[in-house]
């Protein structure tokens, strides 16, 4: 029969929190038509014309835009297909 | 002179047609262009960092950069294929030279339009070209090499344009489309920067092929 003695409860929590978000963003060059980055657009993310075009205006206009935002693998995946593309095209996390 | 012109195959191929000279002399660059002796400079544009964090880019050297490798090996031994195919008509006085045209299966296309990009792009970071080097017209008192990269570069433009018409989707056709489209713009104009939270984006492959209907865009523009 065990000896009585003290039993320790250690009390646990769990957090959990849902990975921060990251962006896809196009940035323009000199180079690039610019029928080229809407039709490229509308291909890898099947944006509608007006949208992907829209995009590539602010491309344009301000030198990035965010294409796409979601959880890092997918974003990911998005990158290596706009570069297959040759756009210029990195991912920033949306949380520092 | 009149410019290129492109016709649509039965098959689905298309078939460039009236191309002068110069039009092949800066085609049969675009191998040496895209080939693996890149200079660092050709390389940095074509196959550039992800993220600002070098780890993260290493890693992406090691994992991504043989498939893009890959495709752009593709799409040069498409252009090496196609370009054996050159056919001329007989000189005239118009055109001392002749006359050229070539034909491209349907199945090359995408790699055609890869190639004539990543051909440009090349171009204009051997040549350090910037926006205002785009921007100039092409009016030139003497001709540096980098005006002549300019040229070769709108020369390619031109025909990576035609392709694309060829193979967009747009623009709008409908009215609804229009409204669309006006919207989007609308919208833009407010807020141009917001990010499109789609989470399913479609499928796409650069070396796949594409089926879109016509399209009817304006001339060739830089930059995107």
């Amino acid at each position: 029969m065990p000896e009585p003695g003290v039993l320790e409860q250690v009390e646990t929590s769990t957090q959990t929190r849902l990975a921060p978000p990251w962006n896809v963003i196009v940035h323009n060059d000199p180079i690039t038509l610019m029928s080229y980055v809407t039709m490229v657009l509308q291909r890898l993310f099947g944006y509608d014309y007006g949208k992907a075009y829209s995009l590539m205006m602010t491309v344009h206009r301000e030198g990035r835009a965010i294409v796409w935002t979601g959880p890092r693998e997918p974003a990911e995946i998005h990158v290596q297909r706009l570069h297959s593309f040759q756009l210029l095209a990195t991912m920033e996390c949306t949380q520092e | 002179m009149n410019p290129p012109r492109l016709r649509r195959r039965p098959d689905g191929g298309i078939v460039f047609d009236q191309l002068t000279p110069a039009f092949l002399h800066v085609l049969h660059e675009l191998p040496e262009l895209l080939g693996t002796d890149q200079p660092d400079v050709v390389r940095q544009r074509l196959y550039p960092p992800p993220t600002d964090d070098d780890q993260t880019n290493q890693e992406w050297e090691r994992l991504v950069h043989p498939d893009l490798f890959s495709l752009i090996a593709s799409a040069r031994e498409i252009v090496l294929k196609d370009l054996q195919s050159l056919a001329t008509s007989e000189p005239s006085d118009d055109a001392p030279l002749g006359i050229w045209s070539f034909a491209i299966p349907g199945a090359h296309i995408p790699g055609w339009l890869s190639a004539l990009n990543a051909g440009r792009l090349a171009l204009g970071a051997l040549h350090e070209l910037d926006e205002a080097d785009m921007q100039d017209e092409l009016a030139f008192e003497e001709f540096s090499d980098k005006q002549f990269a300019i040229v070769k570069i709108y020369l390619l433009s031109w025909l990576q344009q035609m392709l694309i018409e060829e193979q967009g989707d747009y623009p709008p056709q409908t009215l609804d489309e229009i409204e669309q489209w006006e919207q989007h713009l609308n919208a833009d104009d407010d807020g141009p920067n917001d990010a499109p939270q789609d989470d399913n984006p479609e499928d796409a492959d650069p070396s796949g092929d594409g089926d879109e209907p016509d399209s009817d865009d304006d001339e060739p523009e830089t930059p995107g």
